[in-house]
């Protein structure tokens, strides 16, 4: 029989793994790193469910620890200067989407610099309001606003220019 | 194409990327394993550990009233061994990290040593930051850390039975501040956290356990009260404006508001508090708050006449970009606490004095007078003291010191009295008068064997200095802990710091 706190994390995960895997995907596009840190990131919520206050939803409590584990890891690629060399097509939950379409709007999301590609997961894929984004990053409510207007400039700049998948080396695609 | 080729589509599309049915499984399944791989203390982690900020105004009476106390069951019978014999039992950890400690064949206790711990946390790709001993408890409390963006983490190891319990920690930064008893650990919370951008007043953290077979599975948020001459920083780093300062019954309020034109921003900021920096004026007993980045829209005319019995006068003035307040304390006002409330839209600020240290309360002890002829004290070069408390163990170099207040032999006993000071499982090495502050004491150089309860023969280094009152034995226990040739000389350093009563 599952304790209480397993039981609990059990039922996080089966709400929001894709939530998590999503905002690591998008963060780190790299799929095994993905998906590395939804086991890490469970685990943590269980090792943290006794002292979670619930001061947050447990969506926003969830994405941040992604947060802190994804910064962690972008950190650690800084320093042993590593780079995005693989692509691997994700699971989408309408099979009607072109995959290649789905690759170019990860590239572009990929070309945004931290700060904006944070901001535009968190606003418009996950779709925190404003308030819970503001927490997760720990920014006043006006610089999620003002980075997310910027956020969607640029992206729209990135989709628009159409700068192409195959322009960039480091995102050769797997099949 | 084109279509998608715009913002709001590609939020679209990217919220349809999700796990895969089968990885989703296979996810969980790893996870799982991890977690039913966890050591037995992790077992405990999953009761829920419940914390609940006390009030902290009411508390200071409670706590002045209550003296905590040891004197009425006077140590007689000394530990049974210490950290310093695990040194070199073989390693009781398993390939999988797990220590190996059930050993059903008889039920015997098993000791585990510092090196399986130490090879625990390495397994669990856990750092180990500190680890403590606490000899009286047969324990080690190891301060750990996963990751260095999140707060540490506090395991409770019992050395006998190698049970090991989780604390505290994440997402709480804190540092041991007493250890009670074996069922109750006492840490200092910064204020910060991990998971989120607040940074709240110091506060303890009460980590307890029904008994000594029971997960520390409660842990209760207290208010810490600080001499008036310690600084304290804390607050979030808001932009606010103080709008309300008022007395209350044993301290000062202070509201705060959004700066007009953005209480938009102000909205996501509203359960902090600015910056804020609290510290003593040299020379005044006055106290200076200093809010950063913060605009004052406080009638002063209000502010004349505020006063309660800590508080003879308030102030409050604008310097540069910041606000501050000056209250200037009565005689009484020797500890201040604070806490931010952050329920309501508007954050508050609450700073409480009182004219007492409050005592943090030993839940199992009653409240007796101290008998003024255990009043011993052993000053350490680096200002901590210990007195004949189990709780209080003190590391200094190679040697770990406590201090107890025994019965004096019997007379029959005779020279050899000093035999029954020292205890059970004890090989007696030397012993020699020393000269102590107090007088002439004895120095006793002795191995002590671990019980067979323990199922080892490895042996403990230890020094006692006893010296003998008229009605009680004052001791000096000193296990070694490190270089054995350098601990005596740092034992005799120590004496000139030990104070025993007259009589």
């Amino acid at each position: 029989m599952e304790s209480d706190a397993k039981q609990a994390v059990h039922r996080l995960y089966e709400a929001y793994a894709d939530d998590v895997y999503r905002f690591a995907r998008l963060m780190l596009h790299n799929e095994n790193d993905a998906h590395d840190v939804v086991q890490e990131v469970f685990y943590r919520a269980l090792k943290g469910w006794p002292t979670f206050r619930h001061d947050a939803s447990e969506l926003t409590w969830l994405t941040s620890i992604t947060r802190n584990y994804i910064f962690d890891l972008i950190q650690k690629r800084r320093n042993s200067m590593q780079f995005l060399s693989t692509y691997t097509p994700p699971y989408l939950a309408d099979e009607q989407m072109d995959a290649e379409n789905v690759m170019m709007i990860e590239n572009a999301v990929a070309n945004l610099k931290e700060n904006y590609r944070q901001v535009f997961i968190l606003r418009h894929v996950q779709d925190l309001s404003v308030a819970d984004t503001a927490k997760i990053l720990g920014w006043s409510l006006g610089k999620v606003r003002i980075t997310d207007l910027r956020a969607l400039a640029k992206l729209r700049d990135e989709l628009a220019w159409g700068k192409e998948v195959h322009s960039h080396n480091e995102f050769n695609a797997q099949t | 194409m084109n279509s998608m080729r715009k913002p709001d589509d590609a939020s679209k599309t990217l919220s349809k990327i999700g796990l895969a049915p089968g990885k989703r499984v296979e996810l969980w399944d790893v996870i799982e394993r991890r977690i039913d791989a966890e050591p037995p203390t992790d077992a405990q982690q999953e009761t829920r550990t419940t914390f609940r900020r006390r009030s902290m105004w009411g508390q200071v009476g409670a706590a002045v009233a209550a003296v905590a106390i040891l004197a009425a069951s006077l140590p007689t019978v000394i530990h049974q061994g210490s950290s310093s014999e695990l040194n070199n039992t073989t390693s009781l950890v398993n390939p999988s990290g797990r220590p190996n400690l059930d050993n059903p064949s008889n039920g015997a206790a098993h000791r585990i040593t510092v090196d399986a711990i130490t090879q625990y946390y390495a397994n669990n790709h856990r750092q180990i930051l500190a680890m403590t001993s606490y000899p009286a408890y047969h324990a080690e409390i190891v301060e750990s850390n996963l990751d260095p963006t999140v707060a540490n983490d506090f395991d409770w190891w019992d050395m006998d039975t190698g049970k090991v319990e989780f604390l505290a920690g994440r997402p709480f930064y804190m540092s041991i501040d007493q250890v009670v008893s074996e069922n109750e650990v006492l840490f200092l919370a910064t204020g910060g956290n991990s998971e989120s951008p607040f940074v709240d007043f110091p506060y303890y953290i009460d980590a307890k356990r029904a008994d000594a077979n029971s997960p520390f599975a409660d842990a209760n948020l207290q208010a810490a009260y600080f001499p008036i001459e310690k600084s304290i920083a804390f607050g979030d780093g808001k932009v606010e404006v103080l709008s309300q300062l008022s007395v209350t019954s044993n301290g000062v309020t202070m509201g705060y508001s959004p700066i007009k034109g953005q209480e938009g921003s102000f909205a996501a900021d509203s359960t902090g508090a600015p910056k804020t920096t609290i510290s003593s004026i040299p020379g005044k007993n006055e106290l200076l708050i200093n809010l950063k980045n913060t605009t004052l829209h406080v009638n002063q005319t209000q502010l004349q006449g505020m006063k309660n019995v800590f508080v003879e006068s308030v102030a409050a003035q604008t310097s540069g970009s910041d606000v501050q307040v000056i209250l200037k304390l009565s005689k009484q006002a020797k500890f201040y606490t604070g806490s931010i409330d952050r329920q309501f839209s508007m954050p508050t600020m609450h700073l409480g004095f009182a004219n007492e240290a409050p005592i943090k309360l030993v839940d199992s002890g009653t409240s007796e007078q101290t008998n003024p002829l255990f009043n011993t004290i052993l000053t350490l070069p680096d200002g901590r003291t210990v007195t004949p408390n189990p709780n209080l163990v003190a590391r200094w170099q190679d040697v770990i010191v406590s201090l107890r207040v025994t019965s004096l032999p019997p007379a029959y006993a005779g020279a050899d009295g000093y035999i029954e000071i020292v205890g059970n499982h004890a090989v007696i090495l030397s012993h020699e008068n020393v000269s102590t502050p107090a007088g002439q004491a004895l120095l006793v150089h002795f191995q002590r064997t671990a019980p067979a309860a323990a199922q080892s023969n490895v042996a403990t280094d230890e020094y006692c200095v006893i010296f003998y009152g008229s009605e009680y034995a004052y001791v000096l226990d000193a296990d070694v802990n490190g270089n054995p040739r350098m601990a005596k000389s740092e034992l005799m350093q120590l004496l000139n710091q030990w104070e025993v009563p007259n009589g």
